[in-house]
């Protein structure tokens, strides 16, 4: 087991380097020349000189990688020339240790843009992932305890209309009635966690149910077939001809394996979204990842794209690695292998 | 009153005391949208404090549901269950959901066929059989660990403390089934329900299984119901048995009266269509024509009557369901033929009551063209009549004469068809470190050799996990070897490259075993058959069609069902179509690997015979791959018995079943259960200890000597070599001798 967490964290190091390089090869792939974006209007080929040369643009492209990878582990300076610093180190800007580039049009490190974010796409996919996974699992295993009867067939129907429901729709329909008309919760905004727990969920119900909507819709459907699946398999029958409690049947010996490839799902979607949920941020205003992401490609902020990427590529491998362990932990067989 | 009636039923079997379980008149029926599957339609029978009942039957007879009828596995199902089940006083039909679930397990239990799915994988054996426990009784957490462990112990599992722990994938196969059985008794129940539980077993561990049954019942006194239907397992284990058709009981009785005088034409179908090693090999099985009916449109009147050779409209059998009566034998039989014209009928069989009613309306059930729906067929069953009664009756100590072998002194001229060489067939391993490293690698198949003769058959014995299937799939190369040679017709094909390989694939097919994973289910069974010509580009005389059709008719298919899908055929008629398409191009050599394992005994008997006859037309060669020495025994010419990836003992069929020289040999086919009451009441079994090794790291020396009860140092310091003691008869052993007696039970 040890050696397969580190087997993996290896594989996911390799996948990151690969991204970014990948990332790094389209930004120079773009037909815009970033340098003269950050001008304005009034720009010369002198000034636009200097920004690139401020940036590090000037560099070969396998320098300007080694720049960024330097900046990730030990921080850089924008421009990076001593020379400059020893004259007028004021002029310099200097991005700390975990340094994923600076955004010339924000004016600002890319990192501290990430972290600002981040904690507002991890709060909206949160809460979401646990509201659709009770009300998904839950529904699902009663669809599949009732299979064939009124209950299972309503709750299938319910299901299919979720999921033809787009996130944007049921996010404008709710703040129309829930926030405007009926003013039952307040327009959804993002109050950090610490300062005003309440504040924080109050401000976020919303968005969690636009987005679990469509997510609670697909598990419905995905548990309800693995629970009728692991509810027909031999040794639930065993457990029945032991004598075993009804509840303890379904839950013990039947959800536990049906579990199974739900977890595989679910950590693959909620690392997913912790790249950022582009409109659902965009729907109910909030500067999450999803949102950031748009602007920098809007604006062509490149080095923020390749931030934005990067860190949706992290999620997604560490969710795919917390899926294997956890597998691990659900199926014996796994474990021993 | 009701007991007075019952005991005139059933005879003077039934005990003076009230019966354990008394069941009446159960059905079971499932509405689908074709229409009602009646499972059990009508079902009555009792068990007694401390007897074994077996429920005999062909798949879907209805003998597991009436089992989980007992149950009230049904509950909250779609099934609809009416009928009487009394349990020990108890209606259990009429009680409520939590009163049945405190009887499940505490005094019914179940063990099921297959215990690799019976056993939640998640988790611990332990913890499954403590929850077994604690489902009825109140108990602290250390004596339940403590009850389960003791009866781990008694079930014979070695060291059931460290056991306990492990889960289910780390036992073998039948520990696996005895900590089943644990669970099941671990509360002591009253009933003991036991569906096919050495269905899934090999002989040698059926064997452990049924003798530990055996013991525990005499030891707890236990009222066990057994459903299976391999009449071997029956002779070994029943009081009494219950044969079932269709839903409805056929026959019911002392197992003694079963088998000694089998009164039903099923039965005595069943009895004959079954090869057996304790007789003389017949040369022809008494199949059972055409397949068990659909539940849905069960035939009017004797639900056997389609398959029945004997039937007479004029009794009503077409149109009048019999009832289920003792007329003029010792026990109750469901059949309109008067009891004295059925012994004459089943000691003569070979003139039917009335030949020209049989095949007429034979179409109500198989429509898909019952391959042997005529009578003219059973004229082979003349074979088994002629000893019939004797042999089937028990006293067949007398028959048991040494069929001379086939071809006197090997075949010594020619080069051999298919001559094996040293084949190996390894599969490296790697260790599941950071850095991965080459482990041992698993030798499933470890330097075999034999011949094959053309027009020969070599059957190809051993338990599962012994490389038979690995071996037949190398020496066609579907598999790559990893060492030895294979020489076809002198010629060795190891070497070939890909297309000379594809142009010997014409003279050497395979027939497999999963009738129903074998064929592409999209692929119309013509298609499916016409593959060969079309991958050889071979047009044959009248065209791809016209020579479809006619290997249809050769296995016994309806040519007219040519467009039909493999979904829309039987099990029996599924492997036709597989033996059909085998040889459509004539090969010199067909490796069966299991072709008949998955099918019912009736249907068994007809594919085994549909084999013989295609050997005797065209003259090719078989390799017999098969876990069942008695159906080896009764196709093929020689047979070679493989353990842990290498041939033990090779011998014509007859040495090799009747002064076999291995220790293993030995063993298997003392485990052989035969059916015969008496007969396995009398014989000594040589039972296996220990688990089969694990090929990744096999005993040094000779790989049996961890089992062998003959083993000596010298077994663990050298390798065997296989040496030929008698024409004919290699053997691959230090201290090969004789062991008749122990292997027929005879005196």
């Amino acid at each position: 087991m040890v050696f397969f967490v580190i087997r993996r964290l290896l594989a996911i190091g390799v996948m990151l380097v690969v991204t970014s390089v990948v990332t790094f090869l389209l930004f120079f792939a773009a037909p815009t020349d970033p340098a003269a974006l950050t001008c304005g209007r009034e720009c010369t080929p002198d000034l636009i000189d200097a920004n690139r040369h401020a940036m590090g643009l000037d560099k070969p492209i396998h320098v300007q990688y080694g720049d960024f990878v330097k900046g990730l582990f030990a921080g850089r300076d924008f421009p990076d020339d001593p020379v400059q610093k020893a004259q007028a180190p004021e002029t310099i800007v200097h991005c700390e240790a975990p340094c994923l580039g600076y955004s010339f049009l924000r004016q600002a490190p890319v990192t501290e843009l990430v972290t600002q974010a981040l904690p507002v796409t991890v709060s909206l996919a949160a809460g979401a992932f646990v509201l659709w996974m009770l009300i998904g699992v839950l529904a699902g295993c009663v669809a599949a305890l009732y299979k064939g009867r009124w209950l299972d067939r309503l709750i299938v129907g319910g299901a299919l209309l979720g999921y033809s429901l787009p996130t944007f729709f049921i996010g404008l329909l709710l703040l129309t009635f829930v926030s405007i008309r009926w003013a039952i919760l307040p327009i959804p905004s993002y109050t950090p966690f610490l300062d005003n727990p309440l504040q924080w969920a109050a401000g976020l119900v919303m968005p969690w149910t636009a987005l679990a909507v469509v997510f609670a819709a697909a598990y419905v459907r995905l548990t309800r077939a693995y629970m009728i699946e692991s509810l027909s398999e031999d040794y639930v029958r065993t457990a029945r001809a032991k004598g075993v409690r009804e509840p303890r049947v379904i839950v013990k010996h039947g959800l536990r394996v049906a579990l199974t490839p739900i977890v595989t799902m679910a950590g693959l979607d909620l690392g997913g979204l912790l790249g950022g949920m582009v409109v659902t941020e965009q729907v109910f205003g909030f500067n999450g990842l999803g949102k950031l992401a748009v602007q920098s490609v809007t604006n062509v902020d490149l080095p923020t794209i390749v931030a934005v990427v990067l860190v949706a590529a992290a999620a997604y491998t560490i969710a795919n690695l917390v899926v294997d362990i956890l597998y691990g932990v659900i199926d014996p067989r796994v474990r021993l292998k | 009153m009701t007991a007075l009636t019952r005991q005139q039923e059933q005879g003077a079997t039934t005990p003076e005391q009230a019966p354990l379980l008394d069941v009446r008149d159960l059905r079971v029926h499932f509405p689908t949208a074709d229409g009602v599957v009646r499972s059990v339609d009508g079902v009555s029978f009792s068990v007694a404090k401390g007897e074994t009942l077996s429920i005999v039957g062909e798949s879907g007879s209805g003998k597991s549901v009436t089992a989980q009828a007992i149950l009230g596995l049904h509950r909250r199902g779609r099934g609809v269950v009416s009928g009487q089940i009394m349990l020990d006083g108890t209606d259990l039909m009429t009680i409520d959901d939590e009163s049945m679930r405190r009887l499940r397990g505490d005094h019914v239990a179940m063990v099921f066929q297959d215990p690799l799915s019976a056993f939640h994988p998640y988790y611990r054996i332990g913890s499954q059989i403590v929850e077994a426990i604690h489902s009825h009784r109140q108990i602290s957490g250390e004596s339940a660990r403590t009850l389960a462990v003791e009866m781990l112990d008694m079930v014979g599992i070695p060291n059931p403390k460290a056991r306990f722990d492990q889960y289910p994938h780390e036992f073998s196969g039948g520990m696996r089934q005895r900590a089943m059985i644990a669970m099941a008794l671990v509360n002591e129940p009253k009933l003991l329900i036991a569906d096919e539980p050495t269905t899934a077993l090999d002989v040698t561990v059926q064997a452990q299984i049924l003798s530990l049954m055996r013991d525990l019942q005499t030891e707890l006194g236990t009222a066990n119901i057994v459903i299976t239907h391999d009449l071997g397992v029956v002779a070994n284990i029943a009081d009494r048995v219950m044969i079932m058709y269709a839903g409805k009981v056929a026959e019911t009785g002392s197992v003694g009266e079963i088998f000694a005088a089998p009164e039903h034409p099923y039965t005595w179908g069943l009895l004959g269509s079954a090869p057996r090693l304790d007789l003389p090999r017949l040369e022809r099985l008494a199949a059972i024509p055409g397949s068990p009916p659909s539940l849905i449109n069960v035939p009017p009147g004797c639900s056997f009557h389609p398959r029945c050779a004997f039937r007479d409209d004029r009794l009503g059998c077409g149109s009048t369901v019999p009832e289920l009566k003792a007329s003029t034998g010792t026990h109750p039989v469901r059949c309109h033929l008067p009891g004295d014209r059925r012994r004459v009928l089943f000691a003569d069989p070979a003139d039917p009551a009335d030949p020209a009613d049989a095949p007429g309306d034979s179409g109500d059930s198989g429509g898909l063209g019952d391959p042997d729906g005529d009578p003219a067929d059973l004229g082979g069953v003349g074979g088994l009549g002629d000893d019939g009664p004797g042999g089937v009756g028990g006293s067949s100590i007398a028959t048991l004469s040494i069929t001379a072998s086939a071809e006197p002194g090997a075949a010594v001229d020619a080069t051999p068809l298919l001559r094996v060489t040293n084949l190996q067939k390894y599969y490296p391993q790697y260790t599941r470190k950071l850095l991965r490293r080459a482990a041992p690698p698993v030798r499933a198949v470890d330097g075999i050799t034999f011949d094959v003769r053309a027009g020969e058959t070599l059957g190809l014995v051993g338990e599962s996990g012994c490389g038979k299937s690995t071996a037949g799939r190398a020496m066609l190369r579907l598999l790559e070897p990893t060492g030895g040679t294979v020489e076809f017709k002198g010629e060795d094909i190891t070497r070939l490259d890909g297309q000379r390989l594809r142009r010997l694939r014409r003279h050497m097919q395979m027939v497999f075993q999963d009738p129903f994973g074998s064929l592409n289910g999209r692929q119309t069974v013509g298609a499916i058959i016409a593959t060969p010509f079309k991958i050889q580009g071979i047009s044959p005389e009248g065209g791809i069609r016209h020579a479809v059709r006619e290997l249809m008719d050769r296995v016994g298919l309806n040519p007219e069902h040519y467009n039909r899908f493999p979904h829309e055929f039987s099990g029996g008629q599924r492997q036709r179509v597989g033996v059909a398409r085998a040889i459509a191009l004539k090969p010199d050599l067909i490796v069966c690997d299991e072709p008949v394992s998955a099918l019912d005994a009736s249907i068994q008997a007809q594919v085994i015979n549909l084999l013989k006859d295609l050997q005797e037309e065209s003259g090719v060669a078989y390799v017999f791959i098969a876990h069942d020495l008695s159906v080896v025994r009764h196709i093929a010419d020689r047979i070679a018995v493989m353990y842990l990836g290498r041939v033990m003992e090779e011998a014509p069929w007859d040495v090799l079943c009747e002064r076999p020289l291995h220790p293993y040999t030995h063993a298997l086919l003392s485990a052989v259960p035969i059916p015969d009451p008496e007969h396995e009441a009398r014989r000594e079994r040589i039972l296996l200890s220990r688990d089969l090794p694990s090929p990744q790291n096999p005993p040094s020396g000779c790989v049996f000597r961890t089992r062998c009860l003959e083993a000596r140092e010298r077994c663990a310091a050298e390798v065997p070599e296989r040496r030929e003691l008698r024409p004919g008869h290699f053997v691959a052993c230090h201290f090969p001798h004789e062991a008749t007696a122990v292997l027929t039970g005879r005196p």
